[in-house]
């Protein structure tokens, strides 16, 4: 074992199909899963992302590279060595896949069933706390089909956990959920995996979540793609769509960010206060609607992100890294003004304020 | 607290009362068909045998070409006087059987065939079956004693004897009297009996000859072994008979009625149509549980469930069906045979080894079903619950 992480996973291809069906679904995947860590695994259908959370809970087996699950690998291994491994794995499914003729405290005792204790001694007590952990402690002895949906999936997640796992996969954990249960739903996974120290694998196309991850691994094509190209091409194309279907909301919105940005940004700093006010404001004066405000607020925020990320600019000694970054930035900047093939006094201007801003030493172009 | 054990199938099983209703009234009927076949075809064989169980005798000599108590070939009477010489033997009575033509004294325009046996009532005779003075009785001309067990085709002879000494009607264009009752019973093949002396059946059946008889009954010395006389007997005795002991020629006639007979054959068929029919149904209800349950049981098994667990699932099921189905099998069956009993005077009963064969074959049909349902099971792939 070259770490202790509970999940490796080194250049795993997968193929679907026989002969000429023959489909590659995995390319080369390579990753590493701390415990503790959450990683949330997103990418568009059919980018591979359900096969290789269906390798890593030992639910296939791998057919080429190395998938080392707690120290186990699953390659060319007896179904039951996947069975024992399947058992030390918390799983939380898209639908709660509750047993629907079990009580609540029955489905949950299923998983406790499979630790291989003889005496069922204590089990009703570690049910009723792990039922207390997801708020469903007083709705133990009901039957799967007297609860919501938010309620049936956190069962489900008091089932994956009931039995302390060192990893929890969980696949569209609140794709049949509203918004509100959904994040519920996830935050609690998130709580209860921190304190478990378990490694947490969390399949989702839902955007809303993306946040509680310590990580994301964003799959299209069976390949690991960079976050900031996918979050690139995805927001890049909303704003596109928004600029062809909406061109004058585009434009207004757009310059509302900007202004915001300047104004709020002025001070070198925006607290949540702050945001709230902005927020307030936008939508009681300007008239927006809360969506609309919402679009400003966050296309302004990722502009705050280059000026409120830094208090102090930071000085550079010439021929180092930063150096260099900080005259290919400038020299970009020139590129682009020089564009429409005339560099106006007022473009050169606003490059020599933002270098002045970031504290990039200027240079005149060559 | 201690947790207790979750037994998944009843609960699955439980959670659907609509399919349990229907599963376990499949079941009953499956039993119910098994368990009224067995019990028509012990029927044929108990009252198959009802005069061999009747009679007093320890061996049988009879024509090596009898199969059937119906339809005994003659034999030389001599052949059973030959016995009587052979060490170890007490007594010999020939016998003539022959079914007669009865006519109801009442509705004399219908006309039965009824089991009539003779014997000379000098000899020792057929037992307990008559009483010594109705044996007497019979050196009488023309004088009948009747199974009071007979079908009510036959007449009303029980209730007219209660007015009057005798009833008279005619057999086989005779006039002959009933004097007397006796008490034995009907099975498929006949449906009444009389028993008279060798002379009123020889009066009765004029091309039957007194030196020519059906059947030698032979009781042994009560010290000796049947066997051990059979076999002196076979010794003693030429070839053109067949000498058996009580058992065999019991055996014979079952075997007979098994066999040979389209009833037999009819009955055995019932038997397992019964078998079928519920193993179908068992399979067809358990199959849609575990087609219903299927994204349940893939959950099961990525938790780390094995197709061994799941498979014991299913048989749980299998085991209470079969159960639940038989207990009220037992209570059902128990009324068809009261009232087929009554209509058919046939020996009818729910017998420990009748139910004990019926729950074990409604035990094997439902595991059957079971383990085709679980083909099923193993289908259900863990990773397609993702």
């Amino acid at each position: 074992m070259s770490s202790g992480n509970p999940i490796q996973v080194e250049s795993v291809s997968y193929f679907y199909g026989k002969g000429n069906l023959r489909k590659q679904i995995l390319f080369d995947v390579s990753t590493q899963i701390a415990a503790g860590e959450i990683i949330i695994l997103t990418g568009p259908s059919g980018s591979g992302k359900t096969t290789l959370l269906t390798l890593v809970g030992a639910l296939r087996s791998c057919q080429d590279g190395v998938v080392r699950v707690m120290g186990q690998e699953l390659s060319a291994v007896s179904e039951s060595a996947l069975v024992k491994v399947r058992r030390r794995i918390g799983y939380i499914f898209q639908q709660h896949n509750l047993l629907g003729s079990l009580t609540v405290a029955q489905n949950i005792q299923m998983a406790l069933e499979l630790g291989g204790e003889r005496s069922r001694k204590g089990w009703n007590e570690r049910i009723e706390t792990v039922l207390g952990h997801v708020g469903m402690a007083e709705h133990m002895y009901k039957m799967p089909d007297q609860l919501s949906g938010g309620q049936k999936q956190r069962i489900g997640i008091a089932r994956a956990l009931v039995h302390h796992p060192s990893i929890i996969l969980a696949d569209e954990p609140t794709a049949s959920l509203d918004k509100h249960s959904g994040r519920d739903v996830v935050e609690l996974i998130q709580r209860l995996a921190k304190e478990e120290g378990a490694a947490v694998v969390l399949v989702t196309h839902d955007n809303r979540i993306l946040d509680i991850a310590d990580r994301i691994l964003h799959l299209e094509d069976g390949r690991i793609k960079n976050l900031m190209d996918a979050v690139g091409d995805d927001a890049g194309r909303l704003l596109n769509i928004m600029a062809r279907f909406e061109p004058n909301a585009y434009t207004e919105l757009a310059a509302f960010a900007l202004a915001l940005t300047r104004v709020a940004s002025a001070d070198q700093h925006i607290n949540e206060e702050e945001n709230i006010t902005i927020r307030r404001i936008l939508h009681e004066v300007s008239g927006l609607s809360e969506g609309e405000a919402e679009l400003v607020m966050h296309l302004s925020h990722s502009m705050l992100g280059i000026h409120g990320a830094r208090q102090e600019p930071v000085i550079h000694a010439p021929g180092s890294e930063g150096y260099k970054r900080q005259q290919q930035l400038l020299e970009s900047l020139y590129a682009v003004a020089a564009a429409d093939g005339d560099v106006s006094p007022e473009e050169l201007t606003e490059i020599d304020s933002i270098a002045a801003e970031l504290g990039i030493i200027t240079r005149p172009p060559e | 607290m201690r947790a207790r054990y979750i037994p998944v199938g009843w609960r699955q099983l439980r959670h659907n009362r609509l399919r349990l209703l229907a599963a376990v009234a499949g079941i009953t009927f499956a039993a119910v068909l098994m368990l009224v076949q067995l019990g028509f075809r012990a029927a044929l064989f108990d009252s198959g045998i009802r005069w061999h169980q009747a009679w007093d005798y320890d061996i049988a000599i009879l024509s090596p070409k009898s199969e059937y108590l119906l339809e005994l070939h003659d034999i030389p009477r001599v052949r059973v006087f030959q016995a009587g010489g052979v060490e170890g033997v007490r007594a010999v009575t020939p016998v003539y059987t022959k079914q007669g033509r009865w006519r109801n004294p009442e509705k004399p325009k219908i006309v039965w065939p009824i089991f009539v046996s003779a014997f000379d009532p000098a000899d020792e005779g057929f037992g307990q079956i008559i009483s010594p003075q109705q044996q007497e009785s019979l050196r009488l001309d023309d004088y009948y004693v009747f199974d009071r067990l007979s079908r009510p085709e036959y007449g009303p002879i029980v209730a007219m004897l209660e007015t009057a000494d005798t009833v008279t009607l005619e057999m086989n264009s005779r006039r002959i009297r009933i004097g007397g009752l006796f008490e034995v019973g009907n099975s498929f093949g006949i449906n009444g009996a009389l028993i008279t002396s060798d002379l009123n059946f020889l009066r009765l059946f004029p091309d039957r000859k007194h030196s020519a008889v059906s059947l030698g009954l032979i009781q042994t010395q009560p010290a000796a072994v049947a066997e051990e006389v059979r076999d002196a007997i076979i010794t003693a005795l030429p070839p053109d008979v067949t000498v058996v002991t009580r058992a065999q020629f019991q055996a014979m006639e079952i075997a007979y009625w098994d066999s040979s007979t389209p009833i037999g054959y009819v009955l055995n068929l019932g038997v397992v149509m019964g078998l079928v029919v519920g193993a179908i149904i068992v399979y067809q209800i358990l199959f849609s549980d575990v087609q219903d349950h299927l994204k349940e049981y893939a959950t099961l098994k990525a938790m780390g469930y094995t197709n061994r667990y799941l498979a014991g699932v299913v048989l749980q099921e299998a085991a209470i069906l079969a159960v639940a189905g038989f207990i009220p099998a037992i209570a059902l069956s128990l009324v068809v045979f009261k009232v087929s009993a009554d209509a058919t005077n046939l020996p009818l009963e729910l017998t420990l080894d009748k139910a004990g064969m019926v729950l074990g074959l409604t035990l094997v049909m439902c595991v059957v079903a079971g383990l085709l349902a679980m083909q099923k099971v193993r289908s259900a792939d863990p990773a397609d619950v993702f």
